[in-house]
């Protein structure tokens, strides 16, 4: 039986994720991290381990349904879980496909998110499937690789700690813009199952091992976790000025994919050895595009991090400040966000709308 | 087939109204054609030698005009043109790396765009055509300091040019021209006056950095010297006609300076005339009153002609029923020494004075500057009236200059700096100062002081940690008027801009 070789994600492993997790999601929320790490460990400990499958052991046409956190998860802190959500939304979610779900896949493997999806593999006793749909985190829900295969983020359920279940059907790509106000609608946040897909979708569309490997960075110390994702360094070198910034779109573009939160903002960055280039970052709550010395070097969808120099810690944008001496490195996307329809979809700066 | 216009000849001649220049500005690099760019990917097809004018998004943002730099400096496009707007400091940086120049233009790029391409379709307008529209110009002008130095402002692009007296004062035009910066060319013309002595100098800075362009500069200021050299003579002619137009002159230039410290603009046709007269207008100064002892009337032609013989220098001019001259104390004692020296001098020339009446003289200084000559005179005026004849008397014991030296400003200056010691120490550019005083002006409220300060608030809130350690927290109670009040008096003089 395979089942016996499956590797399980026990209090150990869930650990090393929580750790591995939170990784590259600086701007996560600690408290709402805490909430989300307590309510997967409660649910190990009260039905066991969860089989991690990789793709290809999910059966072709078994139903598999993506898991995620939606709203603000300072919102999750306020307002906590009952614990039964994930299994509401994904019983709605089987409601409207008339299918039983057979395996749980992660829409990114970021912080809550992906210890969301564990809670919710284990109290449904479903399998997690190792892989994401993202590779990393994007601000909405479309922006997935599962989209760019052509499955749908709608039929797709969402379940409040207030005991609500919103089911969404819809025929149009873009479910975002309904379900951002529901979400505010049932007190700030909300778990979501949607893009009910078949195994042999995940088989090409998935970013695979994504949650065993950062389980495996979680068991690593120091600097030795960022090499899981191998990361190619830019620069290294002293944070010398913020200056606000119209954007990366420009000021009256409609690139932008969602009016987001923070304010741009360019980080210039001397580099302190080398070349001595001048690195600007043009950030708007991640880094979308670096340029050195006028030339780009690297640009959204890949990854464009900042990383401490002393501790090798991932910084947020938001706390950056002049002074730091940082390293700037990026982790590719996987390459499907390359292609026409990947950039476009992720709003990479010079796609076309 | 005539020579294309090259970039250095476009920033010196050129039609291109308030720019400023990044990177290089004496390229031989020839101007073929001139693109408008509104998408930084359309560069990828810019041929060598083009203009690159940025307009919409390719001139929204600082990191697009860098983009655009770098695609300009693999192209070998000849410059980037960018409207001022942009911020770009980085840029600028980058511009200079990359010799690539950056041109930040006022007004409507596209504006910018037409009047480059008409420049780049008639290169012959040269160095000559300049010189000459210079000499019509200034041949019309007059002969004005004013209008000489608004024509050279016209003719002279993005230069600026001064008339300095002999203090260093500016007589017209902009004091700009004498800040002196090493990224800027300097060219100094003496102006002699009708007498063959020193009347002023004229001055002009200009950003261009082409070799030939000090040599246009001093051609252009060399046809002006001859119209202020008249202006000078004008004015002393007609002052020498008569003495009420000195008494006049004085009062006028009294009242100008009493109240210069609300004005702060040293510019103006008064001061002007007193150094086309020759009157010392820079300190140190020192004060004379003489009053004769019988009233005389039409004393005036026999005591300047005594005066100008035997007088201890300086005009002699009726004033307040006295008097009165001064000059500057020059040599290289100190200003206590050469006033001491000064007064014995007058009281030799009063106590020797052959003249039909006796004399009665009073001494005061030494003065800092003009501002201070009103009340000295005054004082010298009043001390004269009740010293006995033949002798000289001090008239400054008590006067006004020991107050205006006592001015809270001079007396804080120290002790704000000995306050403020931790910071300046550490302070390089001046930043951590101004971003404290405006973080005290806003009541300390980072994001306005952000705003104020032009940078990202995170700035100041580093700035804020740094002042802190500095032990100069503008959110102690006990320090922050203080603070405050340090930061008034430290940053007035200089930081005015």
């Amino acid at each position: 039986m395979t089942a016996v070789t499956d590797r399980l994600i026990r209090p150990a492993e869930l650990a090393h994720l929580a750790v591995g997790a939170r990784f590259l999601a600086a701007g996560a929320e600690e408290s709402a991290y805490q909430v989300a790490l307590d309510w997967a460990a409660a649910e190990l400990a009260a039905h066991g381990p969860v089989r991690l499958l990789p793709a290809d052991r999910v059966a072709p046409d078994g139903l598999c349904v993506a898991i995620t956190l939606a709203g603000a998860s300072a919102a999750l802190a306020e307002s906590l879980p009952a614990g039964d959500e994930p299994v509401r939304a994904v019983r709605a979610v089987e409601r409207m496909t008339g299918r039983r779900a057979e395996a749980v896949v992660l829409l990114n493997t970021a912080a809550e998110n992906a210890l969301i999806g564990l809670a919710a593999a284990a109290r449904c006793g479903l399998p997690l499937v190792d892989g994401d749909a993202c590779g990393r985190v994007l601000p909405l829900l479309e922006q997935t690789l599962f989209t760019l295969a052509g499955a749908a983020a709608a039929p797709l359920a969402l379940a409040t700690p207030g005991g609500d279940v919103v089911t969404v059907e819809s025929p149009r790509g873009s479910v975002e813009e309904l379900v951002r106000p529901l979400v505010l609608a049932a007190g700030g946040w909300a778990v979501v199952a949607g893009y009910p897909v078949d195994g042999a979708v995940l088989v090409d569309a998935l970013v695979h091992g994504t949650v065993s490997r950062a389980i495996e960075a979680g068991s690593k110390e120091g600097a030795a976790r960022f090499g899981a994702w191998r990361p190619r360094r830019l620069c290294r070198g002293r944070v010398v000025a913020l200056e606000p910034s119209p954007g990366p779109y420009g000021p009256d573009s409609t690139g932008t994919p969602v009016a987001l939160p923070s304010r741009p903002t360019s980080i210039l960055v001397d580099e302190e050895d080398g070349l001595r280039r001048r690195f600007r970052l043009e950030a708007h709550n991640d880094v979308l595009l670096a340029l050195a010395d006028g030339a780009v070097v690297a640009a959204a969808p890949d990854h464009i991090l900042l990383v401490t120099g002393g501790d090798g810690r991932v910084l947020d944008v938001e706390r950056v400040v002049p002074g730091l001496t940082v390293e700037v490195v990026v982790i590719e996307a996987a390459p499907a966000w390359h292609t026409p329809e990947g950039r476009a979809l992720a709003g990479a700066v010079g796609a076309l709308p | 087939m005539t020579r294309p216009l090259t970039v250095a000849e476009l920033l010196r001649h050129g039609p291109l109204p308030a720019t400023t220049v990044h990177g290089p500005t004496d390229l031989p690099t020839g101007i073929l054609s001139v693109r408008i760019v509104d998408r930084v990917e359309s560069l990828d097809t810019v041929q060598p030698g083009t203009a690159v004018v940025l307009v919409g998004h390719a001139a929204s943002a600082a990191w697009t005009v860098e983009m655009t730099l770098r695609k300009a400096w693999e192209q070998a496009a000849a410059c980037v043109v960018a409207p001022a707007a942009v911020r770009a400091d980085s840029a600028g940086e980058l511009a200079g790396r990359l010799g690539v120049p950056l041109l930040l233009v006022e007004g409507e790029p596209l504006d910018t765009a037409v009047v480059l391409a008409s420049a780049v379709a008639r290169p012959e307008a040269g160095r000559a055509a300049l010189t000459a529209r210079a000499a019509q110009r200034i041949a019309r002008a007059g002969h004005r300091p004013e209008a000489v130095l608004a024509v050279l402002h016209d003719v002279l692009p993005r230069t600026s040019v001064a008339l300095t007296g002999p203090s260093g004062a500016v007589l017209a035009g902009r004091a700009s021209a004498l800040l002196d910066s090493p990224s800027s060319a300097h060219v100094r013309v003496p102006v002699p006056d009708p007498d063959g002595g020193h009347l002023g100098t004229l001055t002009a800075r200009s950003s261009s950095r082409a070799p030939d362009w000090a040599a246009t500069m001093s051609e252009v200021l060399d046809l002006a010297v001859a119209p202020l050299t008249a202006w000078a003579a004008g004015e002393r002619l007609r002052t020498e006609r008569s003495e009420r137009a000195a008494s006049a002159l004085l009062t006028a230039l009294l009242d100008r300076y009493a109240r210069e410290a609300e004005a702060g603009d040293a510019t103006d046709s008064v001061t002007s005339a007193a150094i086309a007269l020759g009157w010392a207008t820079h300190g140190p100064l020192v004060a004379y009153a003489l009053r004769p002892d019988s009233a005389v009337a039409d004393a005036g032609p026999l005591l300047t002609a005594w005066w100008s013989r035997a007088g201890t220098g300086g005009p002699l001019i009726a004033y307040r029923g006295a008097w009165v001259a001064w000059h500057t104390l020059s040599g290289d004692e100190t200003p206590a020494e050469a006033f001491a020296r000064a007064e014995r001098r007058l009281a030799a020339v009063v106590a020797e004075a052959v003249t039909p009446w006796r004399l009665a003289g009073a001494v005061a200084g030494p003065l800092a500057d003009l501002s201070a000559l009103g009340p000295a005179l005054d004082d010298a005026v009043a001390a004269a009236g009740v010293a006995r004849p033949g002798t000289v008397v001090r008239a400054d014991r008590a006067g006004s200059a020991q107050l205006l030296a006592a001015l809270p400003r001079d007396a804080l200056r120290r002790p704000a700096a000995a306050l403020l010691a931790p910071l300046l120490a550490a302070d390089r550019d001046g930043a951590l100062l101004r971003t404290l005083a405006v973080l005290l002006d806003v009541g300390g409220a980072p994001s306005t002081a952000a705003a104020r300060l032009g940078v990202h608030r995170n700035t100041v809130t580093a700035r804020l940690e740094r002042l802190r350690v500095l032990g100069c927290d503008p959110d102690d109670p006990e320090l922050r008027l203080a603070l405050h009040l340090a930061c008034q008096v430290l940053l007035e003089p200089d930081d005015a801009r």
